[in-house]
């Protein structure tokens, strides 16, 4: 198998990430990229125990995220990927031809940020890099559940 | 209907419609309960209960994750179960589905609204709240509640509205087997969404140094969703039900460390409100133990996704289904009204029991919160709930098909199971994108289209 979900949400793993696109895509694995995150081993025992035994949680920081996409692009079970920002996944895709799709889940107020959906709130600056990533052939969609329909990057940006 | 009923279901639909989300989530909004309690005010206990399970299962399609979208189907049972009454029979049945299924598409699109008007009024007070105004935070918070009552009389009326019109419109109009070919169909659609819900929950495969007032804390949790809105989701109600625990905080400093730790109560978050708690009594309790305000932010940001996935398993997609599955399977067995109560006190020992112990464990472990959930319990609540769920939910719909398709001839039995088949098929066709309400719809209007041409 492969990754089958790269998928941009600030609040990181979660009940629509695990309930709902983890039932959905029956998925093994679910890599955390996230700095911070890595950097803080009580944080990372926090989001493993959101996450049933069945499902392991990976938690990387964006470098070493960068290095292990091959290796978990290989792995025979499902995975899903998440990042907290755009700025993050934007990283994963430099030099990589595996990222085509990328899901913006859940991005959500902050000053600077203005509405664009109900749950993806953008800088202007997070709109251009979302705009570049497109235009370099990367499918972007917003879609917070498996259920909801797949808004196309030119309807909310 | 007369009109004092009308009043009485009224008052039933707004209870019902401020339970689903803004307080006390006491499961008063689930079908089941709302209509048996709707059908029993009329004098009609089984029309009640019948289009409580019909809607029970329409409700087994929704998982409320997040600022997700979905239909509000316990004001629209209300008033299906108002149509239902006035008409008898299949007539009614159908007609009691085709109006809760309408109205629950209208509750689902006054959810939406309401949170804009939420997020609206909460920007309108940024300043307010960023200064740790407590007068605000509550006055914000208590006209979300009274806004979300409003609209869930609004709701309910405009279902009863509908509820007399469909009478009037269909009432004479349609011949029996005609309304037979709608009950059945919308009866199918229900049983197809409860199906693949089901199918999609299932998957595949140390001691405080104070004595905080947590009881009071506990009572404002019951509300924590109260001013939920896209911007800061359960933001404000997390910072009404932390307020109490913060009193007392650095007194000596006029009472500033109290006003900041109050405003940053009410950024952003957003986690299950049952486990809402573990949050609120952990971020209060670094406040008191002097925890620098990145850190405390940084719990809260920490806690959000993790609390969330942890109670979307337990409770919404465990819990909560388990319990339902169970009424269901007792209504079906013809245990009527203790079914109903059984459903609300199991799950609400449940439901009280985790929010007090979030609440109580979020303050003793404050900073290393990380340690309460690495109770045992926890861990084998979830690894038990999911396949107990999926084993009372997979022997109580075949219980509810035989109990729904009870009434029905031969013939229509035959076009019940067919309609429940070929529904579920579209249902797991992932590229319709059908959800149980549009597939509840559709079928309507196919059965309605019949029974015209059918006369």
């Amino acid at each position: 198998m492969s990754i089958a979900l790269y998928r941009i949400d600030d609040r990181l793993i979660h009940g629509q990430v695990v309930v709902g696109w983890g039932q959905r895509l029956n998925a093994g694995f679910i890599v955390l990229v996230d700095d911070a995150v890595r950097a803080s081993p009580w944080e990372q025992e926090l989001y493993r125990m959101g996450v049933p035994p069945n499902i392991e949680v990976i938690t990387a920081s964006t470098v070493e995220a960068v290095a292990r996409l091959p290796e978990w692009d290989a792995d025979p079970r499902v995975g899903i990927v998440v990042a907290g920002d755009v700025g993050t996944i934007a990283a994963l895709t430099e030099n990589c031809h595996q990222v085509t799709r990328i899901n913006v889940g859940g991005v959500h107020q902050r000053p600077g940020r203005t509405e664009r959906l109900r749950f993806v709130f953008l800088s202007d600056a997070e709109a251009e890099q979302l705009t570049r990533l497109a235009a370099r052939g990367i499918q972007i969609t917003a879609q917070d559940v498996p259920t909801a329909r797949a808004v196309p990057l030119a309807e909310f940006i | 209907m007369t009109l004092e009923q009308v009043g009485i279901l009224l008052a039933w639909g707004t209870l019902v419609g401020l339970d689903l989300v803004t307080m006390p989530q006491a499961m008063i909004a689930r079908p089941l309960v709302a209509g048996a309690v709707a059908g029993a005010l009329l004098g009609d206990l089984e029309t009640g209960l019948r289009l409580g399970v019909i809607f029970e299962l329409f409700q087994y399609d929704i998982l409320p994750m997040g600022a997700v979208r979905y239909p509000e189907y316990g004001p629209a049972t209300v008033a299906a179960v108002g149509a239902a009454h006035t008409a008898a029979g299949a007539l009614g049945i159908g007609l009691g589905v085709v109006v809760g299924l309408v109205t629950g598409l209208l509750g689902g699109i006054s959810i939406h609204l309401m949170r804009r008007l939420n997020a609206r009024a909460v920007r309108r007070s940024a300043p307010a709240l960023e200064r740790g105004d407590v007068g605000v935070l509550v006055r914000l918070h208590v006209m979300s509640i009274l806004r979300d009552a409003a609209r869930a009389a609004v709701v309910t009326w405009a279902g009863l509205v509908l509820a007399v019109g469909g009478h009037d419109l269909l009432v004479g109009a349609l011949a029996v087997r005609g309304a037979l070919v709608v009950a059945v169909v919308v009866t199918g659609a229900a049983v197809a969404a409860g199906t693949v819900g089901t199918l999609r929950l299932v998957g595949r495969g140390p001691v405080a140094a104070v004595k905080p007032p947590l009881a009071r804390s506990l009572l404002r949790l019951f509300t924590v969703q109260g001013s939920w809105n896209y911007e800061r989701m359960l933001g404000i109600g997390f910072g009404v039900a932390e307020e109490p625990l913060l009193r007392g905080l650095s007194p000596e400093a006029n009472g500033e460390a109290y006003r900041a730790a109050v405003a940053r109560g009410a950024h952003f978050f957003n986690a299950h409100p049952y486990l809402c708690g573990l949050a609120v009594g952990a971020a209060a309790r670094a406040e008191h133990d002097g925890a620098p305000p990145e850190q405390v932010e940084r719990l809260r940001t920490a806690l959000s996704g993790p609390l969330g996935s942890l109670g979307d398993r337990l409770v919404w997609a465990g819990w909560l289904p388990f319990n339902s599955g169970l009424a269901l399977a007792g209504i079906a067995l013809g245990l009527g009204w203790s079914a109903i109560i059984g459903f609300l006190v199991l799950y609400n020992v449940g439901h009280v029991t985790l929010r007090w112990w979030a609440l109580r464990a979020g303050w003793n472990y404050g900073l290393r919160v990380a340690d309460a959930l690495r109770q045992p319990f926890l861990r084998r609540a979830g690894a038990l709930l999911a396949p107990a769920m999926a084993v009372v939910t997979g022997a109580a719909l075949p219980l509810a098909v035989g109990y729904l398709g009870d009434p029905f001839p031969s013939w229509a039995r035959v076009l019940f199971v067919g309609a429940a088949g070929i529904g579920a098929l579209l249902l797991l066709w992932r590229r319709l994108g059908l959800t149980g309400l549009r597939l509840g719809l559709g079928f309507a209007a196919i059965g309605l289209v019949l029974a015209v041409a059918w006369r």
